[in-house]
């Protein structure tokens, strides 16, 4: 279970890092300012992951089961094809969060 | 508030055995952890907890998992996360985005007729774990977790360069992996050893694979190719990046240690090969004698460094400049990366004639190959259209748009039309519109164009009617003759959901008037993916109300690919 989800999205896919630089260069953050963009980094990751597990509670029970059961004994036997296909198919749902969370990062734009 | 030394309690796992699972709150704590012991141990406490119950057949239930981060911790679950944000520059961000994604999700839950609090409940125990999970990844960003560590200032600057200095490998976990492979490509044998080092070292690991690799090299040589073989240069061709190193010496070092590393294995293993009763005795003296030289960087400014400025731009045929490698950081990192990647390599390397069948039959030697999924562009999607006379592209120029935009310029780059094309950029507002003689040129503008961090609405339909205004104030001669235009063809290319819809109408005429086809580009998986749509598409999604009142203006709500699949929703 230890490297359930977060893992592979935040960092096989360089997802968190691609993340915080849209998210930073919406509000003109300095992303060259270490300590200050880790902090912003630690903001998003917090908020996407809020974010990620209520969009997850929207989706079907089964599907939900899917995720939670299939993927996590699947990265616990270290079988990568599999979860790879498991990544895969749910790709595109976190493709589709991610564009939704970057327009809540719009809204924050003064 | 989230206390990283506040004092707490550690499970005893080896207790839950003998407890009955139907009891599981009776669950002893015998053991306590100390103030010295840092928030991840704890929270790696936990998460053992939580494993144990699961192996135990424990149903965890929400009070269960509240109680546990509560009395572990000292933090309600809602708070685990988000509570290290000190910077109080960020504060007011952070608060009013929680408050955001709450205000979205309770509307959000309000349209399914569910209430939030229940549809979170019903999963709490398993998004508990997912909370924990995140903090303790957070933990690895927070230069707060490398004070409790007792790290320096020092030390901290260099994790972080360290850290951001680790290779990214896009076929997978490649700086702990043997990945030395062995290719033949164009008359080059290329035996890499790049992956082979840990960041920042120069201690080869998997040496007898790569020793293995050499080996198959030196197995192929033969009276046949010997000659074509022996008189070429054999080399171990290294650089690094440009990032900081915290190698003494820095870089030139780190590259020159890299190189001196494989050469050594590789004079060993030709040492101890045996070519006998494959070459002559002579043969075998030059073989056994031959050198292996050293190649790296000498003419840029730091020796033994490719800087990503010494790459050449696919798109503009020219190095890149400071500016676009910038822009290429902050955009769009995988390219950043990648590019950084070129940089960074230890090669085995020798020039061969193409004669020479017997090296071309080299199979290599590599580990199993993983088909990993690389969140690298596919290669651009053929949009566009030939056979029009002129060429109007409107581009989203939201940061999210920046990889699709290089997809667009680098399929437009081989096109190879010679028409005008009219480019412009587009957020709330149409930027200035730029002429292009080609399509050769429209590339070249289109990687040139700006990213907007300004706007947050991205308003496509308005602004393709502003642009065609543009082009009937230009025709108004010809339009009043009922002259026939020339036809041309617009693109409007976007990541968003359209709005604006309700001007389609005018959008309609004015296609019919200025002679224009007109098609909305709604680019969506990372921008591999387009979602086409006409203006009769447009129409139909209207006709079945799929749309979403903002404010006055209208917006489909959802757009859907061909298989039914949501691709982006408002």
């Amino acid at each position: 279970m230890s490297n359930l989800l977060i893992t592979p999205i935040l960092f096989e896919y360089a997802f968190l890092d691609d993340l915080c630089l849209e998210a930073a260069n919406i509000l003109n953050l300095d992303s060259s300012k270490s300590a200050h963009y880790q902090q912003f980094k630690i903001s998003i990751f917090a908020n996407f992951n809020r974010y990620l597990i209520d969009s997850i509670s929207f989706l079907p029970g089964d599907v939900v089961e899917n995720i939670f059961n299939e993927l996590a004994p699947a990265m616990k036997a270290a079988n990568e094809s599999q979860t790879l296909d498991i990544l895969r198919a749910n790709l595109d749902f976190f493709d589709e969060l991610r564009i939704e969370f970057l327009n809540i990062i719009k809204t924050l734009k003064k | 508030m989230f206390n990283p030394f506040k004092k707490t309690e550690a499970p005893k796992l080896e207790n839950i055995e003998e407890l009955p699972s139907e009891k599981p709150e009776a669950l002893e704590v015998e053991e306590k952890l100390d103030d010295s012991e840092p928030i991840d141990v704890r929270l790696e406490a936990l998460t053992d907890y939580f494993d144990q119950c699961e192996k135990h057949g424990i149903e965890m239930t929400k009070e269960m998992v509240e109680t546990e981060i509560r009395d572990r911790l000292g933090i309600e679950i809602d708070d685990l996360l988000g509570e290290q944000i000190s910077d109080p520059e960020l504060q007011l961000t952070h608060q009013e985005l929680v408050s955001r994604i709450n205000e979205l999700m309770s509307q959000k839950a309000e349209e399914k007729g569910t209430p939030l609090s229940f549809l979170r409940d019903k999963f709490k125990s398993k998004f508990a774990r997912l909370a924990v999970m995140t903090a303790l990844m957070l933990l690895k960003f927070n230069p707060l977790h490398a004070a409790d560590h007792k790290d320096t200032k020092e030390n901290i600057k260099d994790k972080i360069e360290h850290d951001t200095k680790k290779p990214v490998n896009h076929d997978g976990d490649g700086d702990k992996t043997f990945k030395a492979s062995f290719e033949d490509f164009n008359g080059k044998v290329v035996i890499s050893a790049t992956n082979n080092f840990e960041t920042d070292k120069a201690d080869i690991h998997n040496a007898d694979n790569l020793k293995a690799d050499f080996d198959k090299f030196l197995s192929s040589i033969d009276k046949t190719n010997f000659n074509d073989l022996i008189g070429q240069d054999w080399i171990v061709k290294g650089s690094s990046d440009e990032r900081k190193t915290s190698r003494p010496g820095g870089n030139p070092v780190l590259t020159h240690d890299r190189i001196a590393a494989v050469k050594t294995i590789l004079e060993e293993a030709l040492a101890s090969h045996s070519f006998a009763n494959k070459l002559s005795v002579e043969q075998i003296k030059q073989i056994s004698e031959k050198q292996i030289k050293e190649v790296y960087p000498t003419s840029g400014a730091e020796e033994g460094v490719t800087h990503l400025t010494d790459l050449v731009n696919p798109i503009t045929g020219h190095n890149f400049t400071d500016a676009e490698v910038k822009s290429i950081k902050e955009s769009n990192p995988s390219e950043y990366h990648k590019l950084l990647d070129q940089c960074r390599y230890t090669n085995f390397e020798l020039a061969v004639k193409k004669s020479v069948p017997v090296v071309e039959k080299i199979e290599p030697v590599k580990p199993p190959k993983v088909e990993l999924p690389v969140k690298t562009p596919d290669q651009p999607k053929i949009f566009i259209k030939k056979n029009f006379d002129k060429y109007y592209l409107l581009v989203d120029d939201s940061p999210s748009m920046s990889g699709t935009k290089k997809n667009m310029a680098k399929e437009l780059s081989t096109l190879d039309v010679d028409k005008p094309f009219m480019v412009a950029n587009f957020s709330e507002n149409l930027s200035k519109i730029s002429y292009e003689k080609n399509s050769e040129k429209a590339a070249k503008k289109m990687m040139r164009m700006d990213t907007d961090h300004s706007s947050s609405t991205e308003l496509s339909m308005s602004s393709a009617i502003k642009f065609l205004e543009t082009i009937e104030k230009q025709e108004d001669k010809q339009i009043k003759n009922n002259e026939v235009l020339p036809r041309g063809i617009m693109y409007v290319a976007t990541d968003e959901t359209l709005q604006d819809v309700n001007q389609l109408q005018k959008l309609t005429e004015l296609s019919a008037k200025t002679n224009t086809e007109i098609e909305f580009l709604v680019f969506y998986g990372q921008g591999n993916k387009v979602l086409k749509l006409s203006l009769d598409d447009i129409q139909k999604q209207m006709d079945k109300n799929n749309l979403l009142k903002v404010g006055n203006r209208l917006v489909i709500k959802k757009l859907a690919d061909s298989n039914g699949k949501v691709i982006v929703s408002r």
